[in-house]
């Protein structure tokens, strides 16, 4: 079976020829499609099902939103395969590298700058920069200090916590600490800042942003390089018995942004120079202008067709007139109202003076009809898809590059070491940010429309409504407002669920997490817990917001302090896995689904703001679920390790 | 140029064993003189008992493989204290065993453990370790192990041991294209007593669909001495854990495992028949392994494809020795080794050693060491014989 020397590369190649080649390439995308498609099809076939079924309301942009769809698959394929081949290789082998190489200052500098960085390039943190408009400096005036005359500080205050992180949680490896040493004082830290907040009337907005900047930080580039940088030093430094070495720093990148966003705005607070405050320096004409940037005012665009109407025959009038009815032929037949007055006489409701005209329909089978419904207006007119695919490269070549840049320096003049397999790393890097470019194309076509339309229109199960993109309003769904908010819940729930599943960087989490334990805690298992996790926590938030409508703060601390209980009582390895888990399940899919839904269901009730605290809960749903099949697993470990010496 | 010595009688220890215990065997083998360990993350298998196991999601137990080149002189201490400190009597406790090397070689700077320097002496600790052992080893895709290990454990194997490792081959030879085949690959590592052979590598091999190309390979390694007690259902309830214990004790009341013999079983002429001649199946053959450090192992893989080899497989073997830095936390800062393997015909391996030690003292490698295993039995979709 050894066969003289030959040269291995071309040789199959030759043998396999154009065809052998192209099918070869095919099989391989056609199978990392499909297990995007296992990822996204929940989410997708769930918000289908419930805006055209449960809602019976159409689709607008039907089409925009199919391509979008397969746009976000197509993306996902080449983005996951870049981060298999390219991003995490690389994390992994810096983080293998670094140990022996280098002294701890230098390593602690490597990781610093790595947070800062990861932070400064992760896209949702220009979503931030570009929030401050929507603050009105009257209600909220520390915040909108904050997001307008002081956004370069928020975002260095959030990168300096990110680049604090990485360094504490690459340290911690060096030195075998647990990470509940980090949690449970930096958890009860938080706690006390946010209650105190809480009592300050200017610092009260602060809350949702400062919460809302942990879960930006973790983003699906950030997160799989963090980690595989992690993995790659724990495989070298020996961490005991332990099978989550590697994780934590997620967490810790999640949990100190709020901290430095919370401290910068006391440190404002007390500085007095915010808006409105006496050492206030800004110009008052900045929120004017950023205001009227950020106006998107959407238009509602009359959507739904005059139903087209056939003229009655002057035979059927003629039976009208004689009988007072209409024969079964006539199909569907409305009666209208029109003109007149509306008087209350009586306890009875009563049209004075109205004309009563008879119309009829359009007779319809149930499938023309549906598709009737389905394909009016399909595209989205004001889309301009180049310009979209532009912006979604640009952020995309900017969220990567620069960080795959500086590991790639790194690699050369600090450690001084080769880049070994390099042509499968630049497949890799190109494929993520192909992937990611592609990935933001489609989120903006397809998934962030669709949750958007769904988003605004789910409160019908209990309000009436004008549905998004349409004229008219609907009434109420379900008679009573109990069963459809509860409806709505149900629907949280699901949407969480799916989303969750369809998240990159959870999908990489739990990619991790099985290698490291060499498939003792299955991707699937964890993806599912954490799902249902999500699930239960923005259920949980969408609850609230309907029946009891808590302040924020309120919202905040019960599930935390029970996180704190869970924490001590727990493990260290489902410590690790569970509060990692949380950092990444906030990413670009459950975001923007979360958020349009908080939005629709706000605007539909009185005194509710926003959808910021359902986020808030999302974080810390997954938390506790994971943890407590934690501690379920780790009894049952127990017991059995008692059977076996008893 | 590094000069390769000949060293001869030596053995390839092996402990599987938890997670729970494995960092104090490290330390106390470390601390009575070992001169090294090479450790590997493994997960244990499980058999669903209850009907309503299936539903629920596996959490099979963590294990860790620790690996020790260790002189024949000195395996018997070494296995005792393994025994001693993992408490390995007990039920579900763990196994270790130790597979005879042929030849092996090694550069003047490998860490290898000389006789002479182990200092544990049994404490009149009177272990009786079991002959007639083989161990099966299955490699196959990743995520397909699972049903492999299952089948071998319903076959009458004792625990079933999954590692990942990293397979070279096919995909190599493919320039670019190699993107779209993974590394990743899974390898199931069995102990089981002579009489079980036949039924375990048949259901391993028929579930593993080793005769189609592409699904790996399997074959058996066979062991000096050893000992397994390692779980094989989840929460053993009291019956299966008693009987298992029972077997135990019968075993060592009649100086062996020949009562359990199945007249039956050992007799069944079909299934021996099938698996010898079933095409793919090859005899006496060996395997070359090659440590060496991990930048320097991606290397060597590279040549051996040149050079000819139809694949080799690669584990990351953790590399720890009693001289190893610390961080300032003090926890051992570890090395990376290379273990390198694949199964050849005899009469190919010196030649292949020759052209290996070119390459090796070519590019100046350090720390490189070379041994050799016999394999009665292998097979995969095509034999290898030829």
């Amino acid at each position: 079976m050894v066969s003289p020397p030959t040269q291995r590369q071309n040789s199959a190649l030759a043998v396999l020829g154009w065809r052998g080649v192209m099918m070869i390439l095919w099989r391989y995308f056609r199978e990392k499609a499909l297990e995007q498609v296992r990822t996204v099809w929940f989410i997708i076939a769930y918000l289908l099902f419930f805006q055209i079924l449960v809602l019976h309301l159409p689709l607008v942009h039907s089409l925009t939103i199919a391509l979008g769809v397969l746009i976000v698959i197509v993306g996902l394929t080449f983005f996951m395969e870049g981060l298999r081949l390219g991003l995490m290789p690389f994390g992994e082998t810096i983080g293998a590298i670094l140990p022996r190489n280098s002294r701890l200052p230098l390593i602690m500098g490597f990781a610093f700058l790595l947070g800062v960085g990861a932070t400064f390039a992760e896209p949702a943190i220009s979503v931030l920069k570009k929030a401050g408009g929507g603050v009105s400096p009257a209600d909220a005036p520390l915040l909108h200090s904050l997001l307008n005359d002081f956004s370069g500080q928020l975002v260095a205050a959030v990168g300096v916590g990110v680049g604090i992180a990485v360094m504490l949680g690459i340290i911690r490896f060096f030195f075998g600490w647990s990470l509940k040493v980090f949690i449970l004082p930096l958890v009860t830290l938080l706690c006390a800042l946010t209650l105190y907040a809480h009592f300050d009337p200017v610092l009260n907005p602060i809350i949702g942003l400062a919460w809302d900047c942990g879960a930006v930080t973790t983003g699906p580039v950030t997160v799989p390089l963090v980690l595989a940088l992690g993995i790659g030093v724990c495989r070298i430094v020996s961490a005991e018995d332990s099978g989550s070495s590697g994780f934590g720093i997620v967490t810790l990148a999640s949990l100190f942004p709020i901290l430095a966003v919370l401290i910068l705005s006391i440190y404002h607070l007390h500085a007095g120079d915010y808006h409105g405050a006496p050492n206030y320096r800004g110009a008052p004409a900045a929120a004017v202008q950023a205001a009227e940037t950020e106006a998107p005012a959407q238009e509602v665009e009359k959507q739904i067709e005059e139903k087209p109407v056939r003229p009655f025959t002057k035979e059927e009038f003629l039976e009208y007139e004689k009988t007072g009815r209409l024969s079964e032929h006539s199909g569907q037949v409305v009666t209208l109202y029109r003109g007149g007055e509306l008087v209350l006489e009586d306890g009875r409701i009563v049209h004075r003076n109205a004309e009563i005209v008879l119309e009829k329909q359009e007779a319809q089978g149930l499938i023309e009809g549906f598709v009737r419904r389905q394909t009016q207006n399909p595209w989205d007119s004001k889309l301009d898809f180049m310009r979209e695919f532009r912006d979604a490269s640009l952020i995309a070549l900017q969220a990567i590059l620069p960080l795959c840049g500086f590991l790639f320096l790194t690699l050369l003049v600090v450690l001084k070491e080769r880049l070994r397999k390099g042509d499968e790393i630049a497949i890799g890097v190109v494929f993520s940010v192909l992937g990611m470019a592609l990935f933001g194309l489609g989120l903006t076509l397809g998934l962030t429309p669709l949750g958007t339309q769904l988003g605004s229109n789910i409160p019908v199960t209990f309000a009436t409504i004008t549905p998004w993109g349409m004229s008219g309003v609907v009434p109420p769904l379900f008679q009573s407002p109990v069963t459809g908010k509860l409806v709505t819940i149900l629907f949280a729930f699901f949407l969480g669920y799916g989303a969750t599943l369809a998240e990159p960087a959870l999908n990489a989490l739990g990619h991790t997490v099985e290698n490291v334990t060499v498939g003792v805690f299955q991707k699937k298992l964890l993806m599912h817990v954490v799902a249902v996790g999500v699930g239960l926590g923005i259920a949980a938030g969408v609850a609230q917001m309907t029946f009891a409508s808590l302040s924020l703060t309120m919202l905040l601390i019960p599930p935390y302090l029970l996180l704190l209980f869970l924490t001590v009582i727990s493990t260290d390895e489902f410590v690790n896995f569970a509060w990692d888990s949380a950092g990444v399940t906030t990413g670009p899919i459950t975001v923007p689904l979360v958020l349009a839904m908080g939005l629709g269901i706000g605007s539909s009730l009185p005194g509710v703001r926003d959808g910021f605290g359902i986020l808030a809960l999302a974080s810390a749903g997954p938390i506790i679920t994971v943890l407590v099949v934690g501690l379920i697993v780790s009894r049952t470990r127990l017991s059995e390790l008692q059977a076996s010496e008893g | 140029m590094k000069l390769f010595h000949t060293h001869h009688h030596y053995a390839l220890v092996t402990a599987i064993l938890p997670r729970q215990t494995q960092s104090r065997v490290l330390t106390e083998v470390l601390a009575s003189g070992a001169a090294q360990v090479m450790g590997v993350s493994a997960r244990g298998s499980l058999l669903q008992q209850k009907w309503y196991q299936s539903f629920l999601p596996a959490i099979a137990p963590e294990q860790e493989m620790l690996h020790f080149l260790v002189p024949d002189v000195e395996v018997d201490a070494l296995m005792e204290q393994i025994v001693m400190v993992g408490k390995l009597r007990l039920f579900g406790a763990g196994a270790i065993y130790a597979v005879p090397c042929g030849e092996l070689l090694c550069s003047d700077d490998f860490p290898l453990w000389l006789p002479g320097r182990y200092a544990f002496h049994s404490k009149s600790f009177d272990i009786k370790f079991k002959t007639g052992l083989l161990s099966i080893v299955h490699i196959t895709d990743r995520d397909a192990a699972a049903p492999i290990a299952q089948a071998a454990l319903k076959a009458g194997a004792q625990g079933a041991t999954i590692t990942y490792m990293r397979g070279y081959g096919l995909r190599d030879r493919l320039g670019l294209l190699r993107i779209t085949k993974s590394h990743d690959k899974e390898l199931i590592t069995v102990v089981v007593d002579e009489y079980d052979r036949d039924a375990v590598f048949e259901a391993m091999a028929t579930v593993g669909r080793v005769d189609q190309p592409g699904r790996g390979i399997i074959y058996q390694h066979r062991i000096s001495k050893g000992l397994t007690n390692l779980a094989s259902v989840f929460q053993p309830s009291k019956h299966s854990a008693s009987i298992q214990q029972m077997v135990r004790a019968i075993d060592e009341l009649r100086g062996g495992p020949d009562w359990r013999a199945n007249p039956l079983l050992v007799h069944d002429s079909q299934s021996r028949e099938f698996s010898n001649q079933a095409p793919g199946i090859s005899h006496d053959l060996k395997m070359l392994n090659i440590l060496s450090r991990r930048k320097d192992s991606e290397l060597l893989v590279g040549f051996l494809l040149d050079y000819g080899v139809a694949g080799a497989s690669v584990t990351n073997w953790r590399f720890t020795d009693a001289a190893c830095e610390q961080t300032q936390g003090g926890l051992r800062i570890n090395r990376e080794f290379g273990s390198i393997s694949l199964i050849l015909a005899p009469a190919a391996i010196p030649a292949l050693i020759e052209a290996l030690r070119q390459k090796i003292s070519d590019s100046h490698m350090s720390e490189t060491c070379l041994f050799t295993h016999e394999i009665p039995i292998a097979r995969t979709f095509a034999s290898l014989n030829a």
